[in-house]
């Protein structure tokens, strides 16, 4: 099982049925829908197939640019915010007690087992203006008036916060259903650390945190990449959040898109917005690239 | 000269759950500038205790002082040790130079000053020339002279060392060895090595402790160790010995009457044992082997040589006696030495009294 040519025959064999399901279910219909994008849309929303970039010219118009910009912003906090929280719950769970460590990892994982569109409603019932959340706060308000010496009557009245359907409670909800994507990975690079590292950060009189900082963090730095790219490809492309939790304002580009194949029924411009978003994620790629090949080579040149 | 104590270990112990006590009353002193080693097998506690000793592991029983300092509740970061960890730890993601001067940022030092040190440091082990290397451009040895230096420009008041050799090839280990005792002179810091290798721990320390089991069976210098080991496990752990059942039949003006059943009787220089029990052992470089019947005053046996180990310097003879086996490592002192015995030879292995080491049950 050295490589591939040595064992054509096992190889083939063990490949063909992936290969067949790629093909089939992925790059075909990434084919159809890129032969689309420079197709029209007919007067009754059917797609007549063509060679046009005015479906191009307009994703590149200024309301829709502003969308893609908004979303990669709140891309970028998403994703941000996601490290934030997920790295310290990674080492958490990575200097747990071993019987602990199962259990929690399970926590992490759990919220797979129901439907997205469910876990992002129930955030709904906590954010509402009556929700559990306002509830919460309502009666800290209530308690911390009455506690100072307000009588029932005089307690003034408690405004709720507005944090439901607006671009607060997209980032909320987006951190929520990402953040076991950013906790994963950085937890499977913090088990494979040799925890003597930490220990030579201590012992050279570095406090807790300087170690946290200056050594395990620069060391999981595998982990965090590709937690952070897997948090940001994901937001950048979820819809139901925005959809379910966002306001009139909230949109993201994954629901422009969503439209135009829907409501809009206009494919050869979704098409056209999907292939923009892929067109950028490339170039980022290869920027990505010619700048790991120039570290490799500054490193080299010591 | 008296020295001054550099660490004071009383009363340790450590436990592990209910039932694994990996240290057992542990209490001896370790003097300052002294190369001090914890021998013992894998798993008998040693690296425990110094684990203990850097602050990485709570003592469950006992203190543990650091030039007069009880140690109780002070974190890693904030005692006057460091240590070189079996892997070395060198950070990846630092040059060399970088390493160095991590743990003397925390100092407060000023900047002139930390590449002073750095230098210094780097000088010290001769590795001026790699310090814009990367760890992974650094062989193992290279790697371990880092976090040594690493390790002493931070002027500790005591060195640990945690198997500092096992990372390292048989040539180079050699080499480092010399390298440490030769370090551990200049600098005049206390050494506390870790290590499981006999051989090691004889040529560079000044005392060893063996550990058992969790429990510290001998502290001495290495050739009182070799020479007069007061147990059988310190007697087989370090060197090899043939050893015999012994009987103590009395003492006299001159010594202890020892008898060795079946092979006679012998008297001791000294007053040995109060046991009726013991073990008698003999090393065997100390046994000689030759086809006549040696005369005088030594203790001798007939046998049938059994087994030659051919090892280059010396020839590792295995004379059987009534089945019992005696190992005699001779000297190839002239070309062809080695082979003046065959297999299936008969001949005397005798041995001066005064080389007779007696022990314990």
């Amino acid at each position: 099982m050295q490589n591939w040519r040595d064992e054509k025959n096992e190889f083939s064999i063990l490949m063909l049925p992936p290969a067949f399901w790629l093909v089939t279910f992925f790059t075909l219909p990434l084919v159809v829908v890129w032969v689309y994008s420079f197709g029209n849309r007919g007067p009754l929303g059917e797609t007549n197939l063509g060679f046009t970039l005015v479906n191009y010219v307009r994703a590149f118009e200024l309301v829709h640019m502003a969308i893609l910009w908004k979303t990669v912003w709140i891309t970028i906090i998403v994703t941000a915010l996601c490290f934030a929280f997920g790295f310290p719950m990674a080492m958490a769970i990575s200097f747990a007690p071993g019987k602990w460590k199962l259990r929690l990892l399970m926590l992490v994982i759990l919220p797979f087992w129901t439907n997205l569109l469910i876990r992002t409603y129930a955030w709904i019932a906590i954010l509402r203006p009556r929700g559990i959340l306002n509830g919460g706060l309502k009666w800290i308000h209530d308690t911390w008036y009455s506690l100072i010496g307000y009588g029932v009557e005089e307690i003034p009245k408690f405004v709720p916060w507005e944090i439901l359907y607006n671009d607060k409670a997209v980032v909320i909800g987006l951190v929520y259903v990402h953040i076991p994507f950013m906790i994963l990975p950085i937890y499977a690079t913090m088990e494979k650390l040799d925890k003597s590292f930490l220990e030579a950060s201590l012992d050279l009189g570095s406090s807790q945190m300087r170690t946290i900082f200056r050594v395990m963090m620069p060391l999981c730095m595998t982990g965090i990449v590709s937690g952070a790219m897997l948090v940001f490809v994901l937001t950048l492309g979820n819809f139901i959040v925005a959809d379910v939790l966002g306001g009139t304002n909230s949109l993201m580009i994954g629901n422009q898109i969503a439209r135009q194949f829907g409501a809009a029924r206009d494919w050869p411009f979704g098409a056209a917005l999907s292939f923009v978003i892929l067109y950028a994620t490339f170039i980022l790629l290869w920027l990505r690239s010619i700048y790991a090949a120039r570290l490799e080579q500054r490193d080299a040149k010591r | 000269m008296t020295q001054s104590i550099a660490i004071k270990i009383d009363g340790v112990s450590k436990r592990y759950g209910r039932n694994v006590l990996a240290v057992d009353h542990a209490k001896f002193d370790i003097k300052e500038g002294e190369f001090f080693t914890l021998l013992g097998p894998s798993g008998c506690g040693k690296t425990t205790l110094m684990r203990m000793i850097a602050g990485f592991e709570t003592l469950t029983e006992g203190t543990i002082e650091i030039c007069g300092q009880d140690m109780h509740g002070v974190p890693p970061n904030k005692r006057p040790v460091n240590m070189v960890f079996q892997s070395y730890a060198v950070f990846p993601h630092m040059t060399v130079a970088e390493n160095l001067a991590y743990g003397l940022q925390i100092d407060k030092l000023g900047k002139s000053e930390i590449e002073k040190r750095v230098k210094d440091g780097l000088e010290m082990v001769r590795m001026s020339q790699f310090s814009d290397r990367r760890p992974n451009q650094l062989s193992g040895g290279q790697r371990q002279r880092v976090a040594l230096a690493r390790a002493l420009i931070k002027r500790p008041k005591v060195l640990l060392l945690d198997e500092p050799m096992s990372a390292l090839d048989a040539k180079l280990r050699e080499e480092m060895q010399v390298e440490l005792v030769t370090l551990q002179h200049e600098v005049g810091i206390t050494f506390v090595v870790v290590t499981h290798d006999q051989q090691e721990a004889l040529s560079m320390s000044d005392r060893v402790a063996v550990i058992e089991g969790g429990v510290v069976r001998q502290i001495a210098t290495p050739s009182e160790l070799y020479e007069h080991p007061k147990s059988k496990f310190v007697a087989d752990f370090i060197g090899k010995m043939t050893t015999f059942p012994g009987k103590h039949r009395g003492d006299t003006n001159a010594g202890s009457k020892i008898e060795i059943p079946h092979f006679g009787e012998f008297q001791c220089r000294e007053i040995v044992t109060d046991s009726p029990d013991l073990v008698v052992g003999i090393r065997p470089e100390k046994i000689e082997v030759r086809r006549r019947e040696p005369e005088g005053d030594v203790i001798k046996m007939r046998g049938k040589v059994k087994n030659i180990m051919y090892c280059g310097g010396e020839n590792h003879v295995y004379v059987d006696v009534d089945g019992h086996e005696i190992v005699a490592y001779l000297q190839n002192e002239t070309r062809g030495f080695h082979e003046k015995f065959q297999v299936g030879d008969d001949v005397w292995s005798y041995w001066e009294l005064n080389d007779v080491v007696v022990l314990d049950h």
